[in-house]
């Protein structure tokens, strides 16, 4: 009787239901959108210390990030990743001028920037398999704000909640 | 109602996965000594930035003295710091304790590959550093590290340890 309360009419119906359910769960978001905690404020405000971010790992099995693109970058294995928004491609020269972002000279647009800090940063070349990732959060003293190139292999997906 | 051949299965597995369990744990392989040295270096760093100071922080001094091997380098280019040899890394620990830098260091997705001659080890790990600010917000610092450990007298002392640059 306390099994037909748990478990229903039909237990092993249920029980498999539940089996898939399971099943289905550690596919999701074992392998396809892996569930990521913020922390640390180099994404704000976008992205603000505890929000609860999905990266979806398929994002780039047959191309590369777009500029834009909030993605997730692994340390030393996908326990603890680094999330930055890519802002330079591949083969692209990248510096920052009082602030302001320019891509191969030209300044890049940054709606999701609230605030600035006038940073300065060295022009750099990005390589052909790298891409230019900095945080959302420019009112931050630059030393504090870890940025720059990373290696494509590293980028585990795109963040997509 | 489970059928008798599988309810042998079912056991015949739990027990080969509690005999698996039992042994890994009385016989660790030298891969496993290795990650848990790590993790006594993580929690003797811990315990040398806790509050209070004094008496507790000397005995996680000896601790740490004794995780160390003689010519150890750290080195974290991105910081421009290098510090050779123990006495000088046992002198930095205890001013950054003095200091009042206060978290709590652990490593996560650990790699550990031991040499051929069992005498060293090369670990890639995440080291994660949490805390609390000035402010009072919770604090996490998270960066990857190359560790290199070497054995002494049956115990494995690390010898180098090194920040990578993920971002260049």
């Amino acid at each position: 009787m306390l099994a037909s309360i748990w478990l229903g009419a039909n237990p092993r119906r249920t029980l498999a239901r539940g089996l898939a359910l399971v099943a289905v769960s550690l596919v999701l978001f074992g392998v396809v959108l892996k569930p990521i905690r913020a922390s640390g404020v180099s994404m704000a405000p976008t992205h603000e210390p505890g929000d609860l971010l999905l990266c979806y790992a398929l994002a780039y099995r047959s191309s590369g990030p777009a500029r834009g693109d909030v993605v997730a970058i692994r340390l030393a294995g996908p326990g603890v990743v680094m999330v930055k928004r890519v802002v330079g491609l591949p083969g692209e020269a990248v510096r920052i001028a009082s602030g302001v972002v320019e891509i191969d000279g030209v300044p890049l647009d940054e709606p999701y920037v609230r605030r600035r800090q006038p940073w300065t940063y060295d022009e750099v070349r990005v390589g052909a398999d790298e891409y230019f990732v900095i945080g959302d959060n420019r009112s931050m003293a630059m030393p504090l704000h870890d940025f720059g190139r990373v290696d494509r292999r590293r980028i585990l997906g795109r963040i997509v909640w | 109602m489970v059928r008798r051949p599988v309810a042998a299965a079912l056991a015949l597995a739990a027990a080969a996965l509690g005999a698996w369990v039992l042994w890994g744990w009385l016989w660790p392989d030298e891969a496993a000594r290795v990650k848990a040295a790590a993790d006594r270096l993580a929690r003797t760093v811990t315990a040398l930035a806790e509050p209070g100071g004094g008496v507790g922080q000397l005995a996680a001094l000896d601790d740490l003295r004794e995780l160390l091997a003689e010519d150890v380098v750290l080195d974290a280019p991105r910081r421009s710091l290098r510090v050779d040899g123990r006495d000088a890394v046992l002198a930095l620990a205890a001013a950054s304790a003095s200091g009042g830098r206060r978290g709590v260091l652990s490593f996560t997705d650990v790699g550990v590959t031991v040499a051929g001659d069992a005498q060293s080890a090369a670990v890639t790990a995440t080291a994660q550093v949490s805390g609390r600010g000035a402010d009072g917000r919770a604090e996490l610092d998270a960066f990857e590290v190359e560790l290199e450990f070497v054995r002494a007298g049956g115990t494995w002392l690390l010898r180098r340890a090194r920040t990578v640059d993920v971002l260049r």
